[in-house]
């Protein structure tokens, strides 16, 4: 599509040329006229990259980065550009997997996800019931909305020690703390992809018989469930950053865990890799449930 | 139905009803007798309206009660004696106690200062086995849409503002499956797949699924789908055309009494226009429902309808009711009739006429 206007704006100068050739007798062979070639893609404004190129670059410009990293920390501790202790090379990031293997990752990996996985299914089981009776009855919306409102505003660190009072330093406090932080986005969210089915599907369903439960149940809720499961997909985004804020205090096993102790104990190669494994886990599970969502809503071809 | 339930409202205008059945049963074919007749039953039911006021009225509502719905026609004296005439002159007397499918009586819709329609009453007998198909015309924005919607009980135009909205006898209380819509937007249910869109109603009444499944299928083919290539299908893989396909199926697979249509085939380009008219005619012979259509098409409310109320604009008030022959070829032929041509003509001019006068008036 986006080749397609450009396509004309090239082609406009063009014919002058091709014409004088093309009025010589038959003897000039085809070959003598070359048709207008569009212009090329980089230099189109908004047009699409071929895939390969688009790979290409993508992982030419990551190798460069790469390649500036090894070199600015090449050599000794003390001929390096940037010490080590800043910034280890890649050879040592990417090599102290084993180490970090050592400091049980699987079991800090599997005890973080675990507690973002509790929080967001709590405040998916609370924001999506508010949010859709709130997208269906006003009343309801108009009661809850100040609340919503304000927990949206409140800043999550400044949370987190009401959250160490309330529910101590345990299992609790983490997924509670999640909870909050996420709830009152699922909630508006819900509320809003409720409200924003077209009227006319309503009336069609009242037409058809339905009565208040069953446009609720057969109608709001399952046109609304694709853009629900995006502000899912997001929040659990949000909720992998909260999480390392909630491990940072008092907690025995996570990632978070690992990064404050990495820091402590002199072990920056293993802050460096967590990044880029906690990078990896976050794209995954985003990739997976928008692939999910692609599957089960074939009719959303905006997801 | 009228005699055995509810008998307070369906008493009053079942004596026209009666004089509007007689009406259309006397002359079952000659077209030019019919509408004089209907004419006259529609008289004798406004003077009925204009000799009992509010009070009147009431008072002839209370008398009724006490009075059984079978022998209400006799006890009828108020009513006027052309009314009485028309009915003698029926050749069969029994099923006089239909109430009219549709009534309005007087009825005024204002938002604020706008006036959406105003003083408008009709009323559309019932004819069982028949159904009466009423295209509604009208220049933009005189509140066509107005009409079926407070018929169909939805809101914001329903409640009105004044004057009284029957169906079946009954005021109209919101909406419900016994009148079925459908509307110019697609409105097929984005997530359901062509055969769980038209069983949605069905549904919605508890019916199983592999009942409300093989009747979904049924309709599927009735509408002109295909059900071997259609019936897994989203909303989002179906045309325009389709989409109003299944938009008919659904509401027609529930047998609804009275169809509201909103310019249903408005967005369609004309070939798929004209099939889908041909389609519909085909489905009101066999269901016989009343139809009510709104439509921008002269041509095609000729070519639907049998009794076409023609609106003026804002304020909407009916201009005129015309009675013309319902569809009996498809509608490329009837088309190409020069009495079918003259009629739109007409009605076109009357149309032209008010439009410019509406101008004028600015």
């Amino acid at each position: 599509m986006t080749t397609g206007p450009a396509t004309p704006i090239k082609a406009t100068p063009s014919p002058p040329a091709p014409p004088p050739p093309r009025s010589a007798p038959s003897g000039g062979p085809p070959a003598e006229a070359p048709p207008p070639r569009p212009p090329a893609w980089w230099k189109t404004l908004r047009a699409d990259a071929p895939t390969l190129y688009r790979l290409a670059i993508g992982g030419g410009f990551v190798g460069l980065i790469l390649a500036v990293w090894w070199l600015i920390t090449r050599g000794s501790p003390t001929e390096a550009f940037i010490s080590p202790s800043k910034l280890p090379s890649p050879g040592a990031v990417f090599g102290s997997l084993g180490g970090l293997l050592d400091r049980d990752l699987e079991g800090a990996l599997f005890a973080t996800m675990w507690r973002v996985v509790k929080g967001v299914a709590l405040a998916a089981i609370i924001g999506i019931a508010l949010g859709v009776s709130a997208g269906s009855y006003k009343a309801i919306a108009a009661a809850v909305n100040p609340i919503v409102l304000f927990l949206r505003s409140v800043p999550m660190g400044a949370l987190l020690p009401l959250t160490l009072v309330w529910f101590s330093t345990g299992e609790r406090q983490k997924s509670m703390f999640i909870f909050l932080a996420v709830v009152p986005f699922v909630f508006s969210d819900t509320a809003k992809a409720v409200a924003s089915v077209p009227q006319r599907y309503l009336e069609t369903a009242e037409t058809l018989g339905a009565s208040r439960g069953q446009i609720i149940r057969k109608v709001l809720v399952p046109l609304a469930l694709p853009d629900i499961i995006t502000s899912l997909r997001f929040q659990f985004g949000l909720a992998l950053g909260y999480i390392m804020l909630a491990e940072a205090i008092n907690t025995d096993a996570g990632i978070g865990v690992l990064l404050n102790n990495g820091e402590r104990r002199g072990l920056v190669e293993h802050n460096y890799l967590l990044l880029f494994i906690i990078a990896l886990l976050a794209f995954g599970i985003d990739w997976l449930i928008r692939y999910v969502q692609r599957g089960v809503f074939p009719y959303r071809r905006d997801l | 139905m009228a005699g055995t339930d509810d008998k307070a409202p369906g008493k009053e205008p079942a004596s026209a009803a009666t004089a509007t059945e007689a009406a259309a049963a006397k002359p079952p074919a000659s077209e030019p007798v019919d509408p004089a007749a209907a004419e006259a039953a529609l008289a004798a039911f406004e003077r009925e309206l204009a000799g009992g006021d509010a009070a009147g009225a009431d008072a002839a509502t209370a008398a009724a009660k006490a009075v059984p719905a079978d022998v209400a026609v006799p006890a009828d004296k108020a009513v006027p004696s052309a009314a009485a005439k028309v009915t003698a002159v029926a050749p069969k007397p029994a099923p006089a106690a239909l109430p009219p499918v549709v009534t309005f009586r007087n009825v005024t819709k204002r938002y604020g200062d706008f006036t959406a329609i105003k003083d408008v009453t009709f009323q559309i007998a019932d004819r069982p086995g028949k159904g009466e198909f009423v295209p509604i015309l009208g220049p933009s924005g005189c509140g066509k849409s107005t009409i079926i919607r407070l018929i169909a009980g939805l809101a914001p135009q329903f409640p009105a503002t004044s004057g009284e909205v029957i169906v079946g006898g009954r005021p109209v209380l919101g909406p419900g499956a016994d009148r079925g819509m459908v509307f110019q937007d697609y409105t097929s249910f984005d997530n359901r797949t062509v055969l769980d869109n038209i069983a949605f109603g069905l549904e919605c009444q508890g019916v199983s699924r592999a009942e409300r499944h093989d009747r979904a299928r049924y309709w599927i083919a009735k509408v002109g789908l295909s059900v071997a290539r259609d019936e897994g299908k989203y909303p989002h893989e179906l045309s325009g055309g389709m989409r109003q396909r299944v938009a008919i199926a659904r509401t027609l697979i529930l047998e609804p009494k009275i169809i509201l249509m909103d310019e249903p085939f408005g967005a369609l380009d004309p070939p798929t226009r004209s099939r889908m008219q041909d389609n519909l005619v085909e489905l009101w012979r066999e269901q016989s429902p009343t139809i009510f259509f709104i439509t921008h098409s002269i041509e095609e409310a000729v070519f639907l309808g049998d009794h076409i109320l023609v609106f003026s604009n804002s304020p909407g008030t009916i201009l005129e009711e015309r009675h013309v022959p319902p569809a009996d070829r498809p509608s490329i032929e009837m088309h190409r009739d020069p009495t079918f041509q003259a009629t739109v003509h007409e009605l076109r001019d009357t149309i032209e006429r008010l439009e410019a006068s509406n101008r004028a008036g600015d």
